[in-house]
Order: structure tokens, then C-alpha cells, then sequence
């Protein structure tokens, strides 16, 4: 071999090298976004650019739909008096026709509008600290459900307005925006990777094994299960913000009642995964899924053609739209 | 330099004890893939306000005060396990949380920006749902 030759085989090897070590390795971004934790794993060329891309447009969601920050049209909103229209963004607007389906399509049980309860029970991000000293009043509470209607906020889709018709109405898109942000991020995904947002899960291109956490402390995953190209999980439960009071936890899912979803009843559901082909749909179903009875589940399942499974207090689980897992904790039990 | 050298067919540039290192090469870069990054155990990665704090070995007992611009979290590493034995934040949301010791889990402290993500060799791409 002359050195040309030599040069060339380098070359070769240095290109092989890199081309296969392109495909096989992944790289992982990490980040807060939507007042929780996101972590993204892109496989392909340009996975920095996809990855600002992604993070880019969360950022631009969260600062049209958050609660906290002052001028996002959610804030504006909440902080606004009745009969003035408040312009919205598109994107804002199309959130809130989507939560108004699911709010009708589940009676209810999810609820945008349910965010003055959230507060008085102190599970907004600014008042939540994990602990309580008390809990609210019944008569407090019958008197906040008044204000926790969604058909108090009017939408009209051609001005893009929203106007509230009484003053103590507030809305949070948080049930839906995050579903909605991996719905975004996985189109932007060119090749293959995934996004988690919170309890939300997208995934794009190879099949992903996900893992199930168990509700309670325990040793093993509840199960695991495959998310194709293209599919959605989102999980909620009664572990992600609560507090212990008088020995009885309270957590953030505020069922139509004004109390905890599941609060007195005797096995309520503790955790729900939901998979399906919109993150959006997951990430509201799941909430509204810890409060509804399975017989509605059932039903709903088989309208958005979504699937999942309900964990019980007394460890037993429900699947519902066929879906498929291996059970990796053996403690739990199928109904 | 004379490019007219390299044209490749006139000259019979690839002889047959130049494809067999060719494929020698192939062959060296193809098995190293498979021993470069599996060699590792598992191992805990800690980012603080978005950035890598450090990297830590689940074999190696360890305890780590990590101060963030938001506060600071007290990371142990025991038994193969990682968990936030404590922490200034509201909601004590990590502290409550369960040891992770499976690879892809994880342990945020949302208000003091921590993550702990365990990496290494494992099955499962991600996890949903909490587990406190």
C-alpha cells in the first residue's frame, strides 16, 4: 500500500466509524418546562437542532398557557372580569375547543375550569407544599364548585376570543398542554427518538419499551408495555401532588364534587395509563380516567380508540380498549 | 498532488489483500460498537439548573449536597440505589420519592431544577406514571 492508499483506508475507517456510531448512539436533553421535568432522546443527524426546535416551541406553549406567568393568555384571562373579550393566540384557542369536547365528552370529569378548587385546596404551583396544617371546609368547597364551570367562559372562534361571564372563573390548561406539547415535539422528531413530558410519553419511529411505575412504593415496575411510532401514553395518579392530612391523602385530581377523586370511596383508582395516537388525548383522558367509573372508561375508550389500565387502591387493575402489557410486579392483580 | 492518481479503476486501486484489510476494518469497527458503551455499569447522571453536575458510579456509596440556584438537594447513593434524603424545596415532592435503581428512571426536584437519571445497560426506554 502506497500512502495514498493508507490516507484513503483512514479515511474510510474515520467515515464507517462515525456513520455507524451515528446511528447507534442517542443523545438526551433535559430540561423544566409546563412548572415540571422534560427529557428528550433523539437518534439521528442534526439531533441538536431538532432538539432546540422541540424545546423552542414548548417554551413559546408555556408562555402562552401558563397560569403563573402574567401575560400568558391563561393569566390574562384569570385575572380578567366578566363581559370583556380577551384575544387569544391560535394555539390557545384551539386548546380550548379541545378541552371543551373532553369537558362535555366526560362529564365533566376533566375540567379546565376547575383551577379555583385546585387553588383553594392548595395544589397550584404557588400554594403546593406537600404538607397542610388543614383542609378546606365543606361549606367552602360547595361555594368554589360554583365557580368551576367551563360554560363560563363564552369562545368565539372567529374574533379568537374568550370572555368570562363571572369574575371568579379560572381556567388551567395544564391537564392538556403537555399531551399537546409531545404531540408537537414528535412531529418535528425527523427519525427516531422520544419525549417525555411529566407523566406524557411520545414516541417517534422504533418501537420504545416503556415501564409502568407502580402507584405505591414497591420494588418492581407495575408493568411494561410497547409504544409504537406514532403512539401516546400519559399516566395520572394520586401520587404525583398530595399531602397527608388527619392520615387521609388529598391529591391534585379535583373530581366534580370538589374533593380528590376517589376520596371516600372505598377502592378508588389510584393510578391510569392511557395510550393512544394523540398526546393530547392521553394526557386529558388520564386525569378525567382517576375520576370517571370503568363502565365510562369502557365507553370512551372504544369512542377515541385508546387503551390502558386503572390501578386500584386494593392493587388490583382493569384494562380497558385491549391493551396489552406484561405485569412485572406480581403483587398486582387483574379484576 | 497529481488527482489523475486516484483514479481508482484504470490503476486497480482495491486488490484483493487491500480488501481483506478493507473488510479486517469493518469488521474491528462493527465489534468495538458492541463493547464501547455496554462495558459500563449502571450509573447515576445529576443535572443541576439544566447542566451536568457529575456522573456517579451506583456501585460507589456516596452522598452529594447539590446546590442549585433554586436551593440544594442531598443526593445519596447507597446499595445500588439513588434517592434525595433532603431538600429546601416546597412539596418535598423528591424526598417523598421512591429509591430509583433501574436504568431510565428518574428523581426531579422540580422548584431546585435537579435531575437524577440512572443510564447504563437496560430494557426500558422510559417510565410513566410517578411512584412515590
Amino acid at each position: 500500500m502506497n500512502y495514498k492508499k493508507v490516507t484513503l483506508t483512514l479515511i474510510i475507517a474515520v467515515l464507517l466509524t462515525s456513520i455507524l456510531l451515528g446511528c447507534t448512539q442517542s443523545k438526551d436533553y433535559y430540561g423544566f418546562v409546563f412548572g415540571t421535568s422534560y427529557s428528550i432522546r433523539l437518534q439521528e443527524r442534526s439531533a441538536n437542532k431538532t432538539a432546540t426546535g422541540i424545546k423552542k416551541v414548548m417554551d413559546t406553549l408555556e408562555g402562552k398557557t401558563s397560569t403563573v406567568i402574567a401575560q400568558s393568555d391563561i393569566a390574562r384571562i384569570n385575572s380578567t372580569g366578566t363581559n370583556t373579550p380577551i384575544t387569544v393566540a391560535e394555539d390557545t384557542f384551539f386548546l380550548l375547543k379541545q378541552a371543551k369536547e373532553l369537558y362535555d365528552k366526560t362529564s365533566g370529569a376533566y375540567n379546565p375550569a376547575v383551577f379555583p378548587l385546585v387553588k383553594l385546596w392548595h395544589f397550584d404551583p404557588e400554594s403546593y407544599t406537600g404538607v397542610a396544617s388543614s383542609i378546606p371546609t365543606p361549606q367552602q368547597i360547595e361555594q368554589t364548585l360554583t365557580y368551576c364551570d367551563f360554560n363560563y367562559f363564552l369562545l368565539d372562534e372567529q374574533a379568537l376570543t374568550v370572555t368570562k361571564t363571572i369574575a371568579q372563573a379560572q381556567l388551567d390548561l395544564g391537564g392538556i398542554v403537555k399531551g399537546y406539547a409531545t404531540d408537537i415535539a414528535c412531529s418535528l422528531i425527523k427519525k427516531n427518538g422520544f419525549i417525555t413530558i411529566g407523566g406524557s410519553i411520545g414516541a417517534k419511529g422504533d418501537t420504545k419499551r416503556i415501564g409502568i411505575q407502580a402507584p405505591r412504593i414497591s420494588s418492581a415496575p407495575f408493568g411494561v408495555f410497547l409504544l409504537k411510532d406514532g403512539e401516546f401514553v400519559s399516566s395520572s395518579g394520586d401520587y404525583e401532588r398530595y399531602y397527608e392530612y388527619q392520615s387521609i391523602r388529598y391529591h391534585h385530581i379535583i373530581a366534580q364534587n370538589g374533593y380528590p377523586s376517589g376520596h371516600n370511596l372505598e377502592n378508588p383508582a389510584i393510578s391510569v395509563t392511557v395510550v393512544a395516537n394523540s398526546g393530547l388525548l392521553t394526557d386529558g383522558l388520564s386525569t378525567a380516567f382517576m375520576i370517571l367509573p370503568l363502565a365510562e372508561i369502557m365507553g370512551l375508550a372504544a369512542e377515541y380508540n385508546c387503551k390502558g389500565v386503572v390501578i386500584f387502591a386494593d392493587k388490583s387493575f382493569a384494562t380497558f380498549g385491549n391493551f396489552e402489557f406484561e405485569l412485572t410486579d406480581n403483587e398486582y392483580f387483574q379484576v | 498532488m497529481n488527482t489523475s492518481k486516484f483514479n481508482y479503476t484504470k490503476q486497480g486501486y482495491f486488490k484483493k489483500a487491500d480488501l481483506f484489510i478493507y473488510a479486517l476494518l469493518i469488521l474491528a469497527v462493527v465489534v468495538s460498537l458492541f463493547f464501547l458503551p455496554k462495558g459500563k455499569g449502571a450509573y447515576a447522571e445529576v443535572y443541576s439548573d439544566g447542566k451536568l453536575y457529575g456522573v456517579y458510579d451506583l456501585n460507589t456509596d456516596i452522598e452529594l449536597k447539590i446546590e442549585g440556584e433554586e436551593g440544594y438537594n442531598i443526593v445519596v447513593i447507597a446499595d445500588k440505589k439513588v434517592w434525595v434524603k433532603e431538600a429546601n424545596c416546597p412539596g418535598q415532592d423528591c424526598v417523598r420519592h421512591k429509591a430509583i435503581s433501574k436504568v431510565n428512571q428518574t428523581i426531579v426536584c422540580t422548584p431546585n431544577r435537579l435531575i437524577v437519571i440512572i443510564k447504563g445497560k437496560g430494557d426500558i426506554d422510559a417510565y410513566t406514571g410517578g411512584g412515590l
